[in-house]
């Protein structure tokens, strides 16, 4: 008997798109899975970027993702193209901060340049547009000096929205593991904030 | 409410208002990290400020992309080979990782195979295994006189059994020595060289007694540890082509 199970997701419009384009870069068509990596590159680097504070090593594990990701097409089963992308993504991100932790680099200069400012909303005061720039500025920061599991675990629940089940699936541990990554996280980022906790509270 | 001190505060359990103000406390840490909340000026502060730096940190903005990250037709021609490059690429995998030690292995065994089948005769028939028809020694009965007509005769009737020439005959040692005490005599009972050598033939080994120095049984050796040698060094230069190509 025929099985008439629709995929999961195929009536989701952009989940049909994608999944056109990998048969398609299946099938050798480089420009099918670049417009894969046009669609996602930006969330992937917002997500590497996050979790690897250095620029440059968050850039290099995006494009090792994108990389892998296209020598790993004909494994993927379906579902999610996105998610599929963000676990591959969160694994390069992983990887870049094992190889960080060997080879420590200059601490976080990138935070002096103007990628972590909000963009200004035509309505918002000057000064609430300073303050949520100073605090974007400090949270990111204090981010990126707590410990890179602790950043992980934040980063796919607050920043990304993952939950917890999945984070633990994504990063290979407990569900205990990750609750308590996530709020030894947020009692670390808030003793490095014990400074500015008027930001917090603006 | 009460109002604890600051020395009170660093006792309490901090990680049970963190998991109060991310609402995954329950039951008894619920209730520890409730009462902490309510009586603890320091716990209550330290809750609101988790839950605004939770609110915070997700609306971070998303950091702004420096690079574009599509690949070109080079990338894509390394990174999804067709035709041999695919078959060369399947090495490198970590799949197929364990081609790497199995390919210095087998190279290994095939330089120890291609030594021991040109060592000279004796070496190899000292090592030659009894169990494989190793060397056999027809000793002369008990009482024959040393040196006499009735010399140790040596025959090889395994293919790693040879021996050097020159070594063809040698007089008889008593039963204690090293070569006799490896090689049993057979006794007289066991029969005679012929008629073990028409039992070997029976079998289907090599029945020939052959001249010592004959090498001729090694051939295969030498073919094999070749081949091995071959396939290993061929197998270990893919596997670093395909991982320098990655």
């Amino acid at each position: 008997m025929e099985d008439r199970t629709p995929t999961p997701g195929a009536d989701d419009p952009a989940q049909r798109r994608d999944l056109i384009l990998v048969e398609r870069a299946r099938g050798g068509d480089l420009d099918a899975f670049n417009s894969l990596v046009e669609l996602y590159q930006d969330q992937l680097y917002a997500l590497v970027a996050r979790m690897v504070p250095d620029v440059d090593q968050a850039a290099d594990a995006v494009q090792e993702a994108f990389f892998s990701a296209y020598r790993k097409l004909d494994s993927f089963r379906g579902g999610s193209f996105k998610s599929w992308m963000s676990r591959i993504a969160v694994n390069a991100a992983m990887d870049a901060q094992r190889a960080k932790r060997r080879r420590p680099t200059t601490a976080y200069p990138e935070f002096e340049d103007e990628s972590w400012q909000p963009p200004a909303g035509a309505d918002d005061e000057p000064e609430a547009t300073v303050v949520a720039i100073e605090r974007s500025r400090e949270i990111a920061r204090a981010l990126a000096s707590i410990a890179a599991d602790q950043r992980t675990a934040i980063v796919l629940f607050d920043v990304e929205g993952y939950d917890y089940a999945e984070i633990a699936e994504m990063t290979g541990v407990s569900l205990g593991t990750v609750k308590s990554r996530i709020h030894r996280g947020r009692l670390a980022l808030r003793a490095l904030l014990a400074d500015r906790r008027d930001l917090l509270r603006s | 409410m009460t109002n604890g001190s600051h020395s009170d505060h660093a006792d309490h359990d901090q990680l049970a208002v963190a998991s109060f103000a991310a609402g995954d406390a329950v039951d008894l840490e619920l209730e520890r990290a409730r009462q902490l909340v309510a009586g603890c000026a320091s716990c209550a502060a330290l809750f609101a400020d988790l839950q605004a730096l939770q609110a915070a940190t997700a609306s971070l903005p998303a950091p702004r992309r420096i690079r574009d990250f599509r690949l070109t037709e080079a990338d894509a021609a390394r990174l999804r080979p067709r035709g041999w490059r695919s078959i060369l690429a399947a090495f490198g995998s970590p799949r197929l990782a364990f081609t790497q030690p199995l390919a210095v292995g087998m190279a290994t065994l095939g330089i120890v195979g291609l030594l021991v089948a040109s060592l000279p005769g004796p070496l190899m028939t000292a090592t030659a295994p009894a169990s494989d028809g190793g060397a056999t020694v027809e000793m002369a009965p008990e009482g024959a006189p040393a040196g006499s007509d009735d010399l140790l005769k040596t025959e090889a009737t395994g293919p790693l059994a040879s021996a050097a020439p020159g070594d063809a005959t040698m007089p008889a040692a008593p039963a204690e020595t090293p070569s006799t005490a490896l090689v049993p005599a057979p006794s007289p009972a066991e029969g005679t060289a012929a008629e073990r050598t028409d039992a070997q033939a029976d079998l289907g080994f090599d029945s020939g007694t052959r001249e010592l120095g004959d090498t001729s049984g090694t051939p295969w050796l030498t073919a094999l540890s070749a081949l091995l040698l071959v396939v290993g060094v061929a197998l270990f230069a893919a596997g670093r082509l395909a991982r320098r190509a990655r």
